[in-house]
C-alpha cells in the first residue's frame, strides 16, 4: 500500500507566511489522520494561512475528506483560510459530488492559491 | 491380587520377623554369661583347650553382634539419611566411646586366682562390657559409615565396600599368624592399606554438604573435630597400646580380636577427616546458599499468594509482607499512583509496620518523594540523611535511616513502587535489592494478568452490546416490502464494522407520492451510527411536511445544522416515486450520483447540491436543486453508497461507477432484488478476500410495466 507522505513547507514571501502542505500518496479514513494531525500541529503553531497540494495524490475517498472540515471554521476565524489547490479530475470530483467548492476554495495551481492570500501590503 | 503384590515388591527387603531378634539377643546373652562363667570359674586359665573355648565363644558373640546390628530394623530408608541423622550419629559415637573409655578405666578388669568368685566375676564382667562394649561401637560406627557411603552410591560402591571387608579379614589373619612369623606384619599393613585407600576411593564428593546453612555447617564441622578426636584417640590405642585398659579388654576378651575395632576406627578417622575438609570447603558458600533458598523460598510463597489473591490490594499487602520479613526491615509498604505527576493522589497498600501517615510524612520530604516516584529501576539509599547531605536538604525524616524502592510496572507505565525501610543506617543488605526487584516483577506479571482478565471481559461485553446495537440498526431500516404496485423496490445495507452510518428509508411525502432516501455518515462505527439514527428520526418527522425531495433536504440540513459535529457531514439523495408515471424527482445532498437507465441508456443523476452540515440552511437552500425524469416502463434507478463505488480489492483498485453502470445496462428485464443480488455480487467479484472498508448500501428501483405488457 502507498502511504500518504505529507511535507511541509513553509513560504515567505507572501507575508505573513503561507504553509503549504504537499500530500502525495492515498488519502483515505486510514491515512486521513496522519493529515489531521499535521494540520493540527500547524494551526496549534499559529499558522492560519494554509494551502493543501494535491497535486502528487494518488487516490482519496470520500471518508478521508472530514478532516479538511475539522479546521476551516477555525482558520478562518482567525483571519486565515485553507485553501486546497492542484486537483486532479479525479480528485476534483470526489470534493465536487460532495460539495465541497462551495465551503472550500479551490485553485487549478498551488501558486495561484498562495497568491489568493491577502499581502500586508495589500488593503 | 496385583496392587498388594506391588507393594511387596516395592518394599527394600522383607522385613525381619521380630521375633529372630530378641532369641538372637538372647543367644549373644547366653554365650556372654557362658564365657563369663568359663573364665571366673576355669581358675588355671591356661592350657590349650582354655583357649579354644574362650577364643570360640568370642567369636561366637563377635559374630551375633555383627548379626544383630544388620537384622536390627532400621526406622529410615537410605534415601531419606539427612544432615539429622549423620549427626546424631556421630553424636552417638562419639558419647559411646567415650562412656567406654571412662568406663574401661574405672572399673576393675585385673584379678588374681587367689580372689575371691566375687571379685573374679566382677573383674570379668566388666572385662566383657568393655570389651563387647567396644567391638559394638566400632561396628556401629562401620555400619554408619557404609550407610552415608551408599546414599551417594555409585557403581563401584559395592566392590570397594568387599574389598575392605576382606582385607579386615586379612588383617585380622595376619595379626592370628603374627607369632608364627613375623612376614606376617606385612600382611597387616598391605591390608591396613589397601582398605584405607578403598574407603577414601568409596566416599563420593560430599555434595549434600553444600546445600546445608551456614549453623547446620558449623555445627557438623564441630561434631566431626569431635569424631576426629576420638577416632585419632581411640584408633592408635586399640592398635598399639595393649597397656590401656580398653585394649587390655579387648585383648583379654579374644587376643587377635582388637584388629577389627582398630580398622573400624581408623576408618571412621579418615571418615570424619573427610567429612571436615568437605564441610570446611562448602563453609565460603554457605551465605549465598542460604540466601539463595530463602529467596527461592520466598518467591514461591510469593507466587502462591497471588493464586490465591482475590484483589489487586490483597496481592500487593502479601508482597509488601514478604519485603518487610525477607529484608528484616522495620516498615515496608506498596504505594499506588492514580495519575503520573500529581503530588496528592499516593495510595498505601498494604503498609507493614508503618502506618499511612508516616508514608505520607515520607513524602513530604521532596527528594525522596521524586526518588521513590520517578526512579526507572531498583533504588537502595543506605543512608538517607547522607543522601539529604550530599542534595543540601537538611529536613530528612528522622525515622528513616535506609531504604529500597522497587517500581511496579503495568505494561510500561507506572502503577507504583514497592518500598522497605530501616530506622538504622545501613539497615538493608544490599542483595535483598535483586529479591524485591523479582517480587517486583511478580507483581507486574499478576496486574498484568488481571488486566488481560478485566480486557476480556469488558470485550466480551462491547461485542454483547455491539449485537444488540446491531440489530436495534436493523430495526431502524425498513422492514416491510415498498408499498407500490408500479415500482419495486429492493434494498440492502451492509455494515463494514458492526454497526454503520448508511441508511436507507422508506418514506411518503406530504403531496402523498412516496419515495426513498439514502444517506451516508461521513465516518463508520458507533458514531456514525448515532448520527444515522438521528437522521432517521429527522427524515420520519420532516417528511410529511415536507413538499418533494429538495424540500425534504432542507429541511433535514436545518434540523441537523448547529447540532451535527462541524467535522461530520451527511450525504444524501432523495427520490420521489411517481405512481402513475415513470416521473422521478431526484435531489442530492453531496451523495454519489443515482444511475439510471431510461430505455437502453444508462445516465447518472448529479443535481447540484452539497452534503448535510457543512453549510447553514441559508446558503444550503440556494445549493440544492431537484431533478425530474421519466424513466419510462422497465426503467431503472440504482442508488448506492460510496462503499459501493470505491470498494477496493487487494490491489487497491476502486470498483468505480463504470461497473455499476454495467449492471444497470445488462439487467434489462430484471427485479429490483435481482439487481441488489447482481450488484452484491459483483462487489464480491471485485473485492475479493480484501475486507470491506466502508458500509455498502444498494437501493434499487424498477418501474414495473402494466399487468398484461412485456
Amino acid at each position: 500500500m502507498t502511504p500518504l507522505t505529507i511535507d511541509v513547507r513553509e513560504l515567505m514571501p507572501p507575508d505573513p507566511a503561507v504553509t503549504v502542505i504537499r500530500v502525495s500518496g492515498y488519502l483515505d479514513a486510514h491515512t486521513a489522520s496522519d493529515l489531521e494531525s499535521t494540520l493540527r500541529t500547524a494551526v496549534e503553531g499559529g499558522s492560519v494561512r494554509l494551502v493543501v497540494d494535491f497535486s502528487d495524490l494518488d487516490y482519496i475517498s470520500s471518508a478521508g475528506l472530514g478532516v479538511f472540515m475539522v479546521f476551516i471554521e477555525s482558520v478562518r476565524q482567525a483571519g486565515g483560510d485553507l485553501k486546497l489547490a492542484a486537483m486532479s479530475d479525479r480528485v476534483f470530483s470526489v470534493f465536487d459530488l460532495l460539495g465541497f467548492p462551495v465551503v472550500f476554495n479551490i485553485y487549478g495551481t498551488t501558486a495561484e492559491a498562495i497568491a489568493a492570500f491577502p499581502n500586508h501590503g495589500d488593503s | 491380587m496385583p496392587p498388594r503384590q506391588a507393594t511387596q515388591t516395592a518394599a527394600p527387603s522383607p522385613p525381619v520377623p521380630i521375633a529372630v531378634i530378641p532369641s538372637l539377643i538372647g543367644a549373644g546373652l547366653a554365650l556372654l554369661l557362658v564365657r563369663i562363667a568359663v573364665v571366673t570359674l576355669w581358675t588355671s586359665q591356661q592350657g590349650f583347650l582354655y583357649s579354644i573355648v574362650t577364643s570360640g565363644l568370642a567369636a561366637a558373640i563377635m559374630a551375633l553382634v555383627v548379626v544383630i546390628y544388620i537384622v536390627l530394623p532400621r526406622r529410615t530408608r537410605l534415601q531419606d539419611v539427612s544432615y539429622e541423622h549423620v549427626t546424631s550419629a556421630i553424636t552417638t559415637y562419639v558419647v559411646a566411646t567415650l562412656a567406654l573409655i571412662v568406663f574401661s578405666s574405672i572399673a576393675p578388669q585385673q584379678w588374681e586366682p587367689s580372689d575371691t568368685v566375687l571379685v573374679r566375676l566382677v573383674a570379668v564382667v566388666s572385662l566383657h562390657i568393655a570389651a563387647v562394649g567396644t567391638f559394638a561401637v566400632s561396628i556401629g560406627l562401620a555400619g554408619f559409615i557404609i550407610m552415608v557411603l551408599l546414599i551417594r552410591r555409585h557403581q563401584r560402591t559395592y566392590v570397594l565396600l568387599r574389598i575392605m571387608a576382606w582385607m579386615i579379614a586379612v588383617a585380622w589373619l595376619s595379626v592370628i599368624l603374627l607369632p608364627v612369623s613375623e612376614v606376617f606384619v606385612v600382611g597387616t599393613i598391605l591390608a591396613t592399606v589397601v582398605s584405607s585407600i578403598s574407603l577414601l576411593l568409596n566416599i563420593r564428593r560430599m555434595s549434600w554438604l553444600a546445600t546445608l546453612t551456614l549453623s547446620k555447617k558449623i555445627r557438623l564441622f564441630w561434631l566431626s573435630i569431635l569424631g576426629l578426636f576420638t577416632t585419632v584417640v581411640v584408633a592408635p590405642m586399640l592398635a598399639f597400646n595393649p597397656d590401656m585398659p580398653m585394649t587390655a579388654a579387648m585383648e583379654a576378651f579374644l587376643p587377635s580380636g582388637r584388629v577389627v575395632p582398630a580398622l573400624l576406627t581408623l576408618f571412621g578417622e579418615l571418615f570424619f577427616s573427610r567429612i571436615l575438609l568437605a564441610t570446611l570447603a562448602a563453609m565460603p558458600n554457605s551465605g549465598l546458599v542460604e540466601r539463595r533458598s530463602s529467596e527461592v523460598e520466598a518467591l514461591t510463597n510469593l507466587t502462591r499468594k497471588i493464586a490465591q489473591a482475590v484483589s489487586l490490594d490483597d496481592l500487593l499487602s502479601a508482597v509488601a509482607y514478604d519485603a518487610y520479613t525477607m529484608c528484616r526491615a522495620h516498615g515496608a509498604w506498596v504505594e499506588l499512583y492514580a495519575a503520573p505527576g500529581t503530588r496528592s493522589d499516593v495510595r498505601v497498600v498494604g503498609a507493614v509496620a508503618v502506618g499511612p501517615d508516616f508514608v505520607q510524612m515520607v513524602h513530604r520530604d521532596p527528594t525522596i518523594d521524586e526518588l521513590l516516584r520517578t526512579s526507572s529501576g531498583p533504588v537502595h539509599v543506605d543512608s538517607v540523611p547522607d543522601l539529604h547531605d550530599r542534595q543540601g536538604d537538611p529536613n530528612a525524616p528522622a525515622a528513616v535511616g535506609s531504604m529500597m524502592s522497587v517500581p511496579l510496572l503495568d505494561g510500561s507505565a507506572r502503577i507504583g513502587t514497592l518500598v522497605v525501610i530501616s530506622t538504622m543506617e545501613y539497615g538493608l543488605e544490599p542483595h535483598d535489592l535483586r529479591l524485591l526487584a523479582s517480587f517486583a516483577d511478580v507483581v507486574s506479571v499478576a496486574v498484568d494478568q488481571a488486566r488481560l482478565t478485566e480486557s476480556a471481559i469488558a470485550r466480551e461485553r462491547m461485542q454483547q452490546e455491539m449485537n444488540v446495537a446491531r440489530s436495534i440498526q436493523r430495526s431502524l431500516l425498513p422492514r416491510a416490502s415498498f408499498p407500490s404496485q408500479a415500482w419495486s423496490v429492493d434494498a440492502v445495507m451492509v455494515p463494514a464494522t458492526d454497526v454503520g452510518g448508511d441508511y436507507y428509508d422508506y418514506i411518503e411525502f406530504a403531496n402523498g407520492h412516496r419515495g426513498v432516501v439514502i444517506a451516508d455518515v461521513a465516518g463508520k462505527g458507533v458514531p456514525a451510527a448515532l448520527y444515522m439514527a438521528t437522521l432517521k428520526g429527522i427524515v420520519l418527522a420532516e417528511m410529511r411536511s415536507a413538499l418533494g425531495p429538495a424540500d425534504l433536504i432542507r429541511r433535514i440540513n436545518a434540523a441537523v445544522w448547529g447540532s451535527i459535529d462541524r467535522r461530520t457531514y451527511i450525504t444524501l439523495t432523495c427520490v420521489e416515486l411517481h405512481e402513475d408515471s415513470g416521473v422521478v424527482r431526484v435531489a442530492r445532498a453531496g451523495h454519489t450520483p443515482m444511475l439510471v437507465k431510461q430505455q437502453d441508456a444508462v445516465v447518472a443523476l448529479t443535481p447540484s447540491g452539497v452534503a448535510i452540515g457543512l453549510v447553514a440552511p441559508e446558503q444550503f437552500f440556494t445549493l440544492i436543486d431537484e431533478e425530474e425524469i421519466d424513466v419510462g416502463y422497465g426503467g431503472i434507478c440504482l442508488l448506492t453508497t460510496d462503499g459501493v463505488n470505491e470498494r477496493r480489492n487487494h490491489t487497491l483498485d476502486e470498483l468505480g461507477f463504470h461497473a455499476l453502470q454495467q449492471v444497470v445496462e445488462n439487467a434489462s428485464t430484471a427485479t429490483a432484488s435481482e439487481i441488489v443480488h447482481t450488484t452484491l455480487h459483483v462487489l464480491d467479484e471485485h473485492g475479493g478476500d480484501e475486507p470491506p472498508h466502508d458500509d455498502i448500501t444498494i437501493v434499487a428501483l424498477v418501474y414495473l410495466p402494466p399487468e398484461g405488457t412485456s
